[in-house]
């Protein structure tokens, strides 16, 4: 792999990875979507006045991916969610992570994509809005919602204590 | 005395709404019941903590296995235009290995096109036919090719080459 886009991928990995996996929520598919993301950003990778693939380029390239993802599976998934295990994370989890999980898994695939964007990766609304299509409002107010649903979740874990 | 609560939305967005969210008027009737309201506080206080713990436990990192992935990838990807020329260079059939060599070791393609039916014929003699047309090719090729030093160390190699197949095949 040649340098700069090496390190572009150093650069980006953990994003693509961290959006990839809370939708699929094992690794071999998030690293699946990781890697394809990786894989068109190189293709694309002299394309832009910036050098680079912007971050939110890839970040919507990656957003496909898992949409892509997300028709795939079976209908259950956006219901009665599966096990939230797993990420490339060590099994020694605190019991903060532990709940944090609870409260993530509690989402619906949508609420919880739009936490990970603006909560985990920082993108502000608009940025959010041109990359999924879904008007500012509608994300302010499924924001709104999760973290209402997050924060009760966790205050019932023992955010209090 | 009845108290009239801030509503949870306006709660959220006074916490985690972009800056311009909450108008000035909005924004100072908010700080001015918080600072007179424990109760209110108190829920802003939770929402907030919970947010932040999501922010700091909430991401997964990628595994080491990722880089790798790609590189791996993206060589395969590099790599995947040249393999028709690396398939034939290896030789799938014989006719592919004798076209490569001798196109690569002679030098045009008139010379190929010119060999080919030999070649092919060649071919019904199993490898010491094929083995004798590249190695007249090739000579042939050099010795237009190059000075009386390259020709002479042409037709030495070849002369040896020859003799040695013609030893297996006496020795048969
Ligand atoms: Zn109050």
């Amino acid at each position: 792999m040649l340098k700069p886009f090496e390190q572009y991928v150093l650069k980006y990995q953990d994003m693509v990875y961290n959006i990839a996996w809370h939708v699929t929520r094992n690794q071999h598919d998030a690293e699946d979507i990781a890697q394809e993301s990786f894989v068109r950003a190189f293709e694309h990778f002299t394309d832009f006045s910036t050098g680079e693939p912007p971050k939110s380029w890839l970040c919507t390239v990656t957003l496909n991916l898992c949409r892509d993802w997300l028709r795939r599976q079976k209908p259950v998934l956006s219901g009665e969610e599966k096990d939230y295990r797993g990420g490339g994370q060590a099994a020694d989890q605190p019991e903060e992570r532990a709940a944090v999980k609870e409260a993530l898994n509690a989402l619906d695939p949508e609420s919880r994509l739009l936490v990970v964007l603006f909560h985990l990766e920082g993108f502000s609304h608009k940025e959010i809005s041109e990359m999924t299509g879904m008007p500012i409002s509608m994300i302010k107010n499924r924001l709104f919602r999760a973290r209402k649903k997050m924060k009760e979740i966790l205050m019932a874990e023992g955010l209090r204590r | 005395m009845n108290v009239q609560h801030l509503d949870e939305e306006l709660l959220d967005r006074f916490a985690f709404g972009e800056p311009g969210e909450l108008d000035e008027v909005e924004r100072l009737r908010v700080e001015e019941h918080l600072a007179k309201c424990s109760k209110c506080s108190e829920a802003l206080e939770l929402l907030v903590r919970s947010v932040r713990m999501v922010e700091y436990w909430g991401s997964v990192k990628a595994p080491e296995s990722l880089i790798t992935r790609v590189r791996m990838k993206l060589r395969h990807k590099t790599v995947a235009p040249l393999m028709p020329i690396v398939v034939i260079a290896l030789g799938i059939t014989d006719v592919a290995r004798l076209w490569v060599l001798a196109w690569s070791l002679s030098g045009g393609l008139s010379t190929i096109v010119e060999a080919l039916p030999r070649m092919l014929e060649a071919l019904s003699y199993g490898w010491t036919g094929i083995l004798r047309v590249v190695l007249e090719i090739v000579a042939g090729s050099w010795l237009r090719m190059g000075g009386i030093s390259a020709q002479m160390g042409v037709l030495l190699t070849v002369g040896g080459l020859v003799l040695l197949m013609r030893r297996k095949e006496w020795a048969n």
